[in-house]
Order: C-alpha cells, then sequence, then structure tokens
C-alpha cells in the first residue's frame, strides 16, 4: 500500500509541473503590457512602471516563473491588486460559502441518483426506468446556472416559498442558512445526479449481469438481498470514483452557482477578480480549485487501492 | 470496418436510429432558428426601442424586449448563431489539433510522453476554470473564446484517439501491413486514421455540446461573448437583474440553450449506439461511461452540465 501511495504520489509531479507552467503563463497571455491592461489606457507610465516593478515583469520570463514557483508551493500566491490582502486570504475567506454548497449539492446527488439508478437498473425496461433515463438526459442538459435561474422563478419568485438569493453561514444560523442553501444546493446537486444516476445504473447492471450474481440467484438468495447485499457493494466503488471525477464540475459548478444566487464565495471573488483584472487572485483560484480536485481524486485512488487490492497490486496502478 | 459497410447499411441504420433522428431534427430547428429567421423577418438584434423597454410578448415582439427595449427572439436567434459558431468551431479546432496531437503521440514514442504529460496537466485543472482563467487573461472576443475553449477540449480528443489508434495498431492487419513493408506515416494515415473518425465523430458532438454550455457560462460570468453581442449567457446575465419583471428574457435563453443541448447530446449518444453497438448490448448507457474512462475528467462531467 505505501508503495502504491508513493507511486500515485510521484505521478502528481509531472502533472502539478504543467499546472503550474499554465497558471503562470496566464498573466502573459494578455496581450501588450499586463501592467497596462490592469491599470487601464488612462493610467500614467510612471504608475504601468511602478506595477511592472511591482509584478517582476521586468525581470526574465524563466526567472519570473522559478520566483513565482517558488512562492506557489510555500502557499504564497502575492498579494491581491484591489483586495489589500493576500490571495491566499481571499481565498481562504471565500472558500466556507462554496465548500458549504459543494457538499450540500453533493449530498442532493447522491441522494437522488444512488437509489433512483440502482432501481432503475434492477426494473431494467419498466417505466420507472425510462423516466429516470429521459430525466436524467434532459437534467444533463440544463446548465447549473440555468436550473438555478429556473428554480427561482418557479419557488422562489412564482410559489414564495423560499428566499431568493442570500447567504448565511450554517454554523451561525442553521435554520436561515440551510434555507438559502437550499435552492443552490438543488440547483447545482440535480445537474449531478442526471449524470451520477446514469453511472450508479450502469454500474448496478454490469454488477448484476456478473456470474456471482447469478450463482447467488441460483442458490436461492431472494432478489432484495441480492441487490443490496451482493450488488450494491460491488457497483460502490466506480461510483465513488464518479463522483471523485465530478469534483472537478462540483467546484466549478458551485463557482457559478453561486452567482446566481449572490452567494459570497469563490464565484464572486472570481468574477470580480475578470472584471478587475486582478491577475494574482485569477492564478490563486484557478491552482486552489486544482489543488482541490486533484487531493479528492487522490483520496478516490487511495481508497480504491485500500479496498481492493487488485489495483494497488497492478503494474500500472 | 466489419459487414455492415456498406453505404446504404450505414444509411438506413443512421436514419433508423431515434436518437439520431430526434437530435438531428432538434439541432435543425436551432439553425434554422439562428441563420434562416433573421434575415427573412429583418430582425435586428440591436435596435434599440427606450419606449418599449421591458414589454411583454405580443403582435410587435413576439417574445417582448430586453432591458433596451431590443427584440427578445431577434437576440435569441443572434445568440443561436453565437454559440452555434463558437461550439462548431471550437468542436472542428479541437477534433483537429486532438487528432493530429494523438496519432502523433501513438507512433511515436517520445512525444507520446511529452504530450500526454501535457494532457494531464491540462485536464487537472477544472474545465469551466480553466476556459474562464484563459478567456479572461486573453481578453473578452469570440476568437479568444474560441481558442481558450478550444485549450481545455483539446487533451480529451487527443487521449482518445490515441488510446483508439494504440489499440488499431496491434491488430492483425496493421500487423500485416508492416510486414509486406509499410511505414509508420503509412499505417497512421490509411489504417490508423481511418478507423479513429468514427469515435472521434461521437466525441467531437460532445465537445460541441460541452463548448455551448460552457460559452454560456462564461458569457454569464462575463468572460465570454463582450456586449452587446448577444449570447444567451448575455441574456441569461440580462435577464437575472430583471427576473420579477421580464421573466422571458430568462425562460426563453434558458430554453433556446437546453433544447440545443439536448439535441447534440441525442446525437452524440445515438452516434455512439451506431459506432459501438457493444456499448447498449452489454447493459451500458451509452455515451457515460466511455466518456468517463476515455477522458478521465470533468469535462465529461460538465457534459453533465454543472457549468
Amino acid at each position: 500500500m505505501l508503495n502504491y501511495t508513493l507511486k500515485r504520489l510521484l505521478a502528481l509531479i509531472p502533472v502539478l509541473a504543467v499546472v503550474s507552467v499554465v497558471i503562470f503563463a496566464l498573466i502573459h497571455l494578455t496581450p501588450g503590457n499586463p501592467a497596462r491592461a490592469i491599470l487601464g489606457p488612462e493610467a500614467s507610465a510612471a504608475d504601468v512602471e511602478a506595477l511592472s516593478e511591482r509584478l517582476g515583469l521586468n525581470r526574465p520570463v524563466a526567472l519570473q516563473y522559478l520566483e513565482w514557483l517558488g512562492r506557489a508551493v510555500t502557499g504564497n500566491f502575492g498579494d491581491s491588486l484591489f483586495l489589500r490582502k493576500s490571495v491566499t486570504q481571499a481565498v481562504a475567506d471565500n472558500a466556507v460559502p462554496t465548500a458549504q454548497l459543494a457538499i450540500a449539492a453533493l449530498v442532493v446527488a447522491v441522494a437522488i441518483a444512488v437509489p433512483l439508478g440502482t432501481l432503475a437498473a434492477r426494473w431494467r425496461g419498466s417505466p420507472l426506468d425510462a423516466l429516470a433515463m429521459g430525466v436524467s438526459l434532459v437534467g444533463m442538459a440544463v446548465p447549473s446556472f440555468v436550473l438555478g435561474l429556473i428554480l427561482i422563478l418557479v419557488l422562489a419568485v412564482g410559489l414564495r416559498v423560499l428566499p431568493v438569493a442570500g447567504y448565511e453561514s450554517v454554523f451561525d444560523d442553521p435554520v436561515r442558512g440551510l434555507r438559502y442553501l437550499l435552492l443552490p444546493a438543488i440547483s447545482l446537486g440535480a445537474v449531478l445526479a442526471a449524470f451520477l444516476l446514469r453511472t450508479t445504473r450502469a454500474a448496478v447492471l454490469d454488477v448484476l449481469a456478473s456470474d456471482y450474481i447469478q450463482a447467488a440467484r441460483s442458490r436461492g438468495v431472494t432478489e432484495s438481498r441480492l441487490l443490496f447485499r451482493h450488488t450494491l457493494r460491488n457497483a460502490g466503488l466506480p461510483i465513488v470514483t464518479a463522483v471523485g471525477l465530478t469534483f472537478g464540475a462540483l467546484i466549478t459548478g458551485a463557482v457559478v452557482t453561486e452567482t446566481i444566487f449572490n452567494i459570497p464565495g469563490i464565484g464572486s471573488l472570481l468574477v470580480n477578480a475578470i472584471k478587475r483584472r486582478d491577475y494574482p487572485v485569477l492564478q490563486g483560484v484557478v491552482m486552489f480549485a486544482t489543488l482541490a480536485y486533484l487531493v479528492v481524486n487522490l483520496a478516490v485512488d487511495l481508497v480504491y487501492g485500500l479496498v481492493d487490492p487488485r489495483i494497488r497490486l497492478s503494474g500500472n496502478g | 470496418m466489419g459487414e455492415s459497410a456498406s453505404g446504404r447499411g450505414w444509411r438506413t441504420r443512421i436514419l433508423t436510429n431515434r436518437s439520431v433522428l430526434a437530435g438531428g431534427t432538434l439541432l435543425l430547428l436551432v439553425v434554422v432558428l439562428a441563420f434562416a429567421l433573421p434575415p427573412m423577418f429583418h430582425a435586428d438584434p440591436f435596435a434599440v426601442d427606450p419606449a418599449h423597454r421591458l414589454a411583454k410578448p405580443g403582435p410587435g415582439h413576439l417574445l417582448g424586449t430586453d432591458t433596451f427595449g431590443r427584440d427578445l427572439l431577434a437576440r435569441v436567434a443572434a445568440g443561436a448563431k453565437s454559440s452555434l459558431i463558437v461550439g462548431g468551431a471550437v468542436a472542428g479546432l479541437s477534433g483537429l489539433l486532438g487528432t493530429v496531437i494523438g496519432l502523433l503521440a501513438s507512433a511515436f514514442t517520445v512525444m507520446d510522453h511529452v504530450l500526454m504529460r501535457v494532457c494531464d496537466g491540462l485536464m487537472a485543472i477544472p474545465a469551466l476554470l480553466l476556459a474562464v482563467a484563459l478567456a479572461a487573461a486573453l481578453g473578452p472576443s469570440v476568437p479568444n473564446l474560441i481558442a481558450a475553449l478550444t485549450v481545455v477540449a483539446t487533451p480529451s480528443v487527443a487521449r482518445l484517439v490515441r488510446s483508439r489508434a494504440l489499440a488499431v495498431t496491434s491488430e492483425t492487419f496493421v500487423e500485416a501491413s508492416r510486414a509486406q513493408g509499410a511505414g509508420t506515416w503509412h499505417v497512421t494515415v490509411k489504417h490508423v486514421l481511418p478507423n479513429v473518425l468514427s469515435v472521434l465523430a461521437v466525441q467531437v458532438t460532445f465537445i460541441f455540446a460541452d463548448a455551448i454550455i460552457t460559452e454560456a457560462a462564461l458569457s454569464f460570468l462575463g468572460a465570454g461573448v463582450p456586449t452587446p453581442q448577444p449570447s444567451w449567457g448575455n441574456i441569461l446575465y440580462d435577464g437575472k437583474g430583471v427576473i420579477l419583471q421580464a421573466p422571458m428574457m430568462t425562460i426563453a435563453a434558458s430554453a433556446a440553450l437546453v433544447v440545443t443541448v439536448l439535441a447534440l447530446n441525442l446525437l452524440g449518444d445515438g452516434l455512439r449506439d451506431l459506432v459501438d453497438p457493444r456499448a447498449t448490448r452489454s447493459g451500458r448507457q451509452p455515451g457515460m461511461l466511455t466518456r468517463l474512462v476515455g477522458t478521465r475528467r470533468g469535462d465529461v462531467v460538465l457534459q453533465g452540465g454543472p457549468a
């Protein structure tokens, strides 16, 4: 297991190297002088020069990269150009609402997808299956921010049952916090559910078709026991993997969904960074989201290896 | 490939596939909305009518007007044009680039290591964030948007083409060709490429759909199609501010977006059925798992919509 863990960690190094180059390069993709782009056409030459100096833009690019990397490794992505705080601080300040939304959405997604996907597979070809597949097909065509807008229209404006938008930490005021969280979590969770539903159904069908299930069935194991004891356990791994892979979409989905519901999270930080060309914040947000995604998938891989010895023992595990 | 390769057989199979038919028909409707209707009715998405701001749907403006009094139907139709152009360009360019990279990687071991590590790195960054960051850095314009989305989509194509190409290269007929003295170039162009095209077509269809969703999200966030040029994302953003007074803006743009993406997804699923009938026979819902495994990350999942 130690071997497998080390291998997994080593495999991350080239990935992180490429990621760091891409994220560092962002500021240099701007046509012309980035400092000029940040300050706008009105700024004086002296101001532009001062900012170039502050951002280190006057030095050779390779040197800039190494310096940036050296600081980034210690978690230092420089200071925001507008917020009067470090990028790391800004991301940390805004991370809680986003994390709350992401976790709530994941709970919604799993709560919908796993039972429904399992039932759809169990009664394959039934009207229930057709309905589940139809809903998931449409669901995959609806981006979460669009679903969010539609839910606002129907539930908050039309029926007036929930607040249209806003935020309250669930830790400060659980009831109000959850009321605010409900619509965004459903918007994001339902869309993820559409994807997870199909994965769950496919995974359960795969297991149901396997020899050991046939054998168990022929021994007279009841269908419900077969489904819950034998099938779901084995279908669990692909489902967990799919959850891990959806994590990237979960983060970015949370970022966009937030902006619909005026939640002060990473999304609003990002939107403001785009508007003001606050490159350090832009870089920091992308970097932290990527790290979160990689860590979650590493964790999924490790759990996978822990549960299934075939994976950690195989050569390319 | 296989016994059903005769042209007639293929045509019948395509025309009798329900997913392909439904998706194709819907897509055709969107194309008509985008390219045929506006010139026919002289619809101008920029014409401002200050006296009729946020007008309700009616005879003069079928879907009503937006915050500036611009005709909403004309804006949604022009948005369809933006989406189809951006989506189509991204699908085409990433298909082309991804194929070249994938074939190079499959043919030359040294390049394989370098190219695939770069792809891994690009795929580790959540797709939408990479697109936002690239588009924001390059500056708001449609060509920059296309460039940003192409960078995001290409690695998944390259990976797919590479794995497919490696599978084809180990087939007996390629070995036979090699034994007769065929070189890498001949094998790649004459044998590998034709056998990669079918899966490529499926993947490119899904990328088309992804790109439309991502474009809408980017425009919504302010890093996409620059205003006043209409795009569904822009209309949704403007509509959000007046969701109480003019819900039609949100409804019309959402419906257009969902129908288009649904059409492309149906088309992709149907094509996948045709290309790989085993996928359905083994009980797998076509598309999803293969897309999951084929690209190993979020953009498949983004396909799931949470943009």
